[in-house]
């Protein structure tokens, strides 16, 4: 199993179409950011309104009066509208994730199962959770233009009234507060993709140990795994000061500009009001209009930070959200009594190691056909072609006369019975797990009989709260073998037209698997079942028998027919007898 | 990587910490930082300037906008305008030096604490929650241990600031003093509100993350049952409640911060009636007003930003509450031990008693393990066959009753020169990131050469699926091992056991996933290690036993036999049953 995983998504120099087709296909909260927008040109008004009221204030000269109820109105007022502001911008951006969410979970849903297996599963998690947030930013961004540049050019024209060369001040300065603030975000950037990646090295190599510490004091190995330890958390540590220090230096060159402009004004303002040109109050207005102009034109900078930071964000699941789904437009439909036949299948993760090679056999309708070979012959293969995890390279499955292929996706998998190696639980009570399966009602008496049937029913009564056990994904505390007879029971509910058993007793002890196999003799009569097991004594009781060997057919046939032409499967007989 | 699943229950059981013994948990933790002292010495002096500025800086300022716009005064506004930009670099720096130092400090203490835990803490506590012990609660300390640096310093401000204020105008100090504890009041009740509805988008923010991470670990399954509809309309679900959620904390924001702004201007108003009351009578200076009311305006933030702090008070406290629990929690192998060194001897089991919480697994069970002779655990699953490994591990210990090892207590033992005795193949084997070298050679004291791994791995028929792998030997295994199948896992782990060359050779299941063939051929290679080394083999197939000498057979009802297979099958029923299912009535 050395087979190569390319990461699906992401690489190679990113395009805006992922950002824009969840804009297409995601519905976005326009009524929410037209508030916000109209709420932003509020604020550029209200917060120049304020500006003669403020200035009187800071310079001593209020009066009582209409003077004050004027401050005390717009006072109230600017509240109001940034205040609501913030809450239209979060909400926006809340809904907006959430609508996100929705649009890549159904989608996550629907990938096929060969992405999960490129994909790391637990990423995908964060794609939901952090990155949905990211969608937002650039919409309103882009819109709050016309706002910001509202808000420079009143914020200006009482400043050139009062003093007309201040424009050329502005002028020199917005050139010098572009570059610094471009090379301010290019330091920030690279300075969060180092802490990020520090972080992540860390994380990874704790969540890594974490689960296994008594694997690592069984072998002795706790100081060197302490001294590892240190190492990742030094390294982290000098990444984090570096940061900070850094952080701290690149400071000076964000405010640069609002530097040079501050004393630019002070100089100059401060020789008009020695000359009496103009009187402090104005001075205190021309500072108050310089720090708006200011701030806007951050503001406006950061428009194109922020459409960078949701063009970066969303490049992972704007290609997640134009991925291509499992293919869903088959039609055809099979009754369940039908062979199943494998025509030349070839099947490799990559092209020149082929892990199923020009396979041909039958699954003969109503009898138990056992598929024998060695670790990593190619057996569970044959299983995910047969649910469509995955498609054949070459070669076709063939349901009856039907092609796998053409047949209703969802169908087909509802005949379908599927019982691996592993803990296949999901979140949820024991009860919702055995009926995972089952479309219509049911009796607790089925219950009970699958659950009999699989060996599971003595330990589920054993627990407090029996059938009502909630189970973990990740914790848990039935046994190996205990799960594994759930999953059976499982698959007992279901009722389907064909069952695979891939390694399904692993784990079950020897009494107990051959009670379950006989139980489902009973329950299977007349159907098919695939049962993929290293158990001679099973094996070789069973109807059909197909021998795998390094991803090719040796033999298939009744257990006579196959012990007389395949060595492998004489080998294995020998072996367990022996 | 695999991403951190936050556990459901920090968020919700955070809250539910009870106050007392804050400090003096935080004293006890605060041992651990290693705070780099001087530094911070530094730090306050530093900081001492910016005190300097926020009181004098308005004075200068007032100066300017009465009139008196003089070069020096200009002058002095720039620089110290300029100057407090480079402390601020100076303070940020040094802050982050510290922080990050204190940050490191925790991790490694905690660390250094998960290893020497006993093993049965980890029973009842998921890796996840390990992991923000490690990640989340050491980064809160270290942000606790900055804030109240940092309030000392706000602290000191304001104290100069009120003290710079009652000398200039009794009254107007008189108004501002008399609204903090107003603004102290409101600060708690708000903070209360805003942490239970902060805590409910925590806590639906676990759920989601709790939910998608388990159901996408498990997208084989939804996808073999067909079930993507349903699940959809769950996650669909769990999306929305995360959503109202934060819906009602942003309401809940929006109405704390405008009912704060607005409690605000009452002061405000007050403040500046005040003002043109006394400005019209001459009872103040316009100067003296503007260096007044850059004060208040100093005051009002400082005392406004205590609301926030009141919320993350009571998050660091469940942090610490944490922190402090996983400290109490016992070592192992601290105990005192009689013996350094271990020889080789019998392992006897004498009368031990052992339980999980009510459930017993066995009672006054008495058994052997010969020297150099390979015994079986056999029984049916689930009968605590696993426990008895771990109770020779000393990974737990016998509540009754002692272990025994050439007539030692094993307890007597140095825990590290015991456990160098075994090696130890367990049922499920975990890998760790690294090359495959890397993972058999996990707890090998000596130099092992390639060539020596190579022959070990044919003797398990592993050898030819390290050729296979690109790299050989330097193949990287992938995170927990996952770019190799389970049956490769488990010939890997048997492999290091054999090169770790131990006395005693635990082996829990070791072919649970093999094919007849590998199976066949590891346990001939097992075979050969009789008479050498102490071999006990966890099983239930009966296949595997063929070899032992020594059987013990755990059953259902707790009860422990032990024997040579015909001794056995004459008391076990279990053994009687799966000898004759397996067809093997000849054996008995």
């Amino acid at each position: 199993m050395t087979k190569k995983k390319e990461k699906m998504f992401g690489g190679k120099e990113s395009s805006w179409k992922p950002l824009l087709h969840i804009y297409k296909t995601v519905q976005i909260p326009w009524a929410l950011i037209i508030l916000v927008v109209l709420l932003s040109f509020g604020s550029q008004w209200v917060s120049v309104q304020l500006v003669e009221y403020t200035s009187k204030i800071d310079t001593g000269t209020m009066t009582a009066g209409s003077f004050m109820v004027g401050y005390v109105v717009f006072s109230l007022i600017s509240i109001l509208i940034e205040n609501g502001y913030d809450l239209a911008n979060t909400l926006g951006n809340a809904k907006m994730a959430r609508n996100v969410r929705k649009k890549l979970w159904g989608k996550m849903l629907r990938l096929p199962v060969s992405t999960y297996e490129k994909e790391e599963p637990q990423r995908l998690v964060s794609r939901i959770t952090k990155d949905a947030t990211f969608a937002y930013g650039a919409l309103t961004s882009v819109i709050q233009v016309v706002s910001v540049v509202y808000g420079l050019v009143i914020a200006m024209i009482p400043v050139v009234k009062i003093f007309g060369a201040y424009a050329w001040i502005v002028a020199v300065i917005v050139p010098v507060l572009v570059v610094c603030s471009l090379a301010a975000g290019k330091i920030q950037y690279r300075l969060d993709r180092m802490i990020n990646g520090a972080y992540s090295k860390m994380t990874n190599f704790y969540s890594e140990r974490l689960p296994n510490i008594t694997y690592i004091k069984t072998n002795n190995m706790e100081r060197e795994e302490y001294e590892k330890g240190l190492k990742i958390s030094d390294e982290k540590y000098r990444a984090d000061i570096l940061y900070k220090i850094l952080f701290a230096l690149q400071l000076p060159l964000q405010s640069l500009a609002n530097y040079i402009g501050l004393v630019f004004l002070l100089i100059t303002a401060s020789a008009m009001v020695r000359d009496g040109r103009i009187t402090p109050v104005q001075m205190k207005e021309l500072m108050l209009y310089f720090n708006i102009v200011m701030a806007d034109a951050t503001l406006f900078l950061g428009i194109w930070m922020n459409v960078k930071a949701s063009h970066g964000g969303c490049e992972k699941i704007g290609e997640i959200n134009a991925a291509k789904e499992e293919d869903s437009q088959g039609t055809g439909l099979v009754s369940g009594q039908e062979d199943i036949v494998f025509d030349h299948v070839s099947y490799g993760y990559t092209e020149d190691k082929l892990v199923l090679s020009d396979a041909s056999f039958t699954i003969p309708k109503g009898k138990i056909t056992a598929i024998v070979g060695e670790n990593g012959s190619g057996k569970s293969t044959i299983t995910r072609l047969l649910e469509r995890f995955d498609e054949p390279a070459s070669g076709e499955i063939r349901i009856g006369a039907q092609s796998l292929s053409e047949l209703d996706l969802g169908r087909w998998r509802q005949q379908l019975g599927y019982v691996f190696q592993g803990n296949q639980m999901i979140q949820g009570t024991v009860r919702d797990n055995l009926t995972y399966g089952v479309m219509g009602d049911y009796s607790d008496e089925e219950l009970t009989r699958a659950a009999e049937d699989a060996q599971a029913y003595a330990f589920i009564m054993e627990k407090e709260e029996q059938f009502e056990t909630p189970l973990q994904v990740f914790d848990t505390e039935f046994s190996g073998g205990q799960l594994q007879r759930l999953a059976i029971a499982r698959a007992f509910m279901k009722n389907p037209d064909y069952l695979i058993m891939d390694e399904a007793t692993n784990g079950v002890d020897l009494m107990k698997e051959v009670e379950i196999i006989s139980c489902m003799k009973e329950k299977m009569k007349d159907k098919t079942v695939v049962l993929i097991s290293h158990n001679m004594d099973l094996v070789k009781d069973m109807d059909h028998i197909v021998v795998i060997k390094d991803g090719c057919v040796e033999a298939e046939g009744t257990p006579e027919e196959v012990s007389k032409a395949s060595a492998t499967y004489r080998e294995f007989l020998g072996k367990a007898a022996s | 990587m695999k991403e951190q699943v936050p556990d459901a229950s920090m968020a919700v059981k955070g809250e539910k910490v009870k106050d007392r013994g804050l400090w003096r948990k935080f004293f006890h933790l605060i041992r651990l930082a290693k705070i780099p002292y001087i530094g911070l010495a530094i730090y306050f002096l530093i900081s001492l300037s910016t005190v300097y500025v926020a009181v004098r800086l308005p004075q200068v300022e007032s100066d300017v906008f009465t009139g008196n716009a003089s070069v020096e005064n200009i002058a002095w506004v720039i620089a110290v305008e300029l100057a407090s930009s480079l402390v601020a670099v100076v303070m940020i720096a040094s802050m982050g030096i510290i922080g990050g130092r204190i940050d490191r400090n925790f991790r490694n203490a905690i660390w250094q604490k998960i290893l020497r835990l006993e093993p049965k803490y980890f029973d009842g506590v998921s890796a996840n929650s390990l992991l923000s012990r490690m990640t989340d609660d050491a980064e809160s300390m270290k942000d606790f241990i900055m804030l109240i640096l940092s309030e000392i310093t706000g602290i000191t401000t304001t104290v100069a600031t009120i003290t710079a204020m009652s000398t200039m105008n009794k009254g107007l100090a008189v108004i501002m003093v008399i609204f903090i504890p107003v603004y102290i009041f409101f600060g708690f009740l708000v903070g209360r509100i805003k942490m239970r509805v902060g805590n409910n988008v925590k806590y639906k923010m676990a759920g989601l993350t709790n939910y998608l991470s388990g159901q996408l670990a498990r997208i084989t399954v939804i996808k073999a049952f067909n079930r993507e509809a349903y699940e959809q309309k769950r996650g669909e679900e769990a999306i929305r409640d995360y959503y109202i959620a934060q819906r009602r904390e942003q309401v809940a924001d929006f109405l704390q911060y405008t009912i704060a702004s607005v409690i605000h201007m009452v002061p405000d108003v007050i403040l500046l009636l005040a003002g043109v009351y006394m400005l019209e009578r001459n009872a103040l200076t316009p100067a003296g007003w503007i260096v007044f009311y850059a004060y208040a305006n100093q005051l009002f933030t400082f005392f406004s930003d205590k609301i926030s702090l009141w919320i993350n008070v009571k998050t660091y406290q469940g942090h610490m509450n944490r922190l402090s629990e996983l400290f109490s929690a016992p070592e192992e192998g601290i105990k005192a031990y009689i013996q350094e060194e271990v020889s080789s001897g019998d392992i006897v089991f004498d009368g031990v008693s052992f339980s999980y919480g009510d459930q017993a697994i066995f009672t006054d069970a008495s058994f052997t393990f010969p020297k150099n002779a390979f015994t079986a655990i056999f029984g049916p699953s689930g009968t605590g066959k696993t426990t008895i490994l771990k109770l020779i591990e000393r990974i737990y210990e016998p509540q009754e009753g002692r272990i025994l090892q050439n007539g030692h207590d094993i307890r007597d033992y140095k825990l590290e020169s015991w456990r160098k005795k075994f090696s130890y193949v367990k049922q499920d084997t975990p890998m760790i990131s690294g090359t495959i070298r890397d993972n058999v050679l996990y707890g090998v004291d000596e130099e092992v050469s390639d060539e020596q791994i190579m022959e070990a791995a044919r003797e398990v028929r592993a050898e030819g699926f390290i050729m296979e792998c690109p790299g050989g030997l330097d193949y990287e295994v992938g995170q927990f091992g996952d770019k190799l199948s389970g049956g490769q896992r488990q010939k890997l782990s048997i492999l290091r056991a054999f090169l770790q060359k131990r006395e005693y050779i635990l082996l829990d299941e070791p072919t649970a996933s093999l094919d007849v063939v590998s199976v066949r051929e590891v346990m001939e290679s097992i075979r050969e290690l009789i008479g050498k080394r102490t071999i006990i083999l966890v099983a239930h197939d009966d296949k595997l036993i063929r070899d032992a000498s020594h059987i013990i057979v755990v059953e259902d009802d707790a009860r422990v036999y032990e024997g040579t297979a015909q001794e056995v099958g004459r008391v076990s029923g279990f053994f009687r049953d799966i000898m004759h299912a397996g067809g093997k009535e000849d054996m008995a």
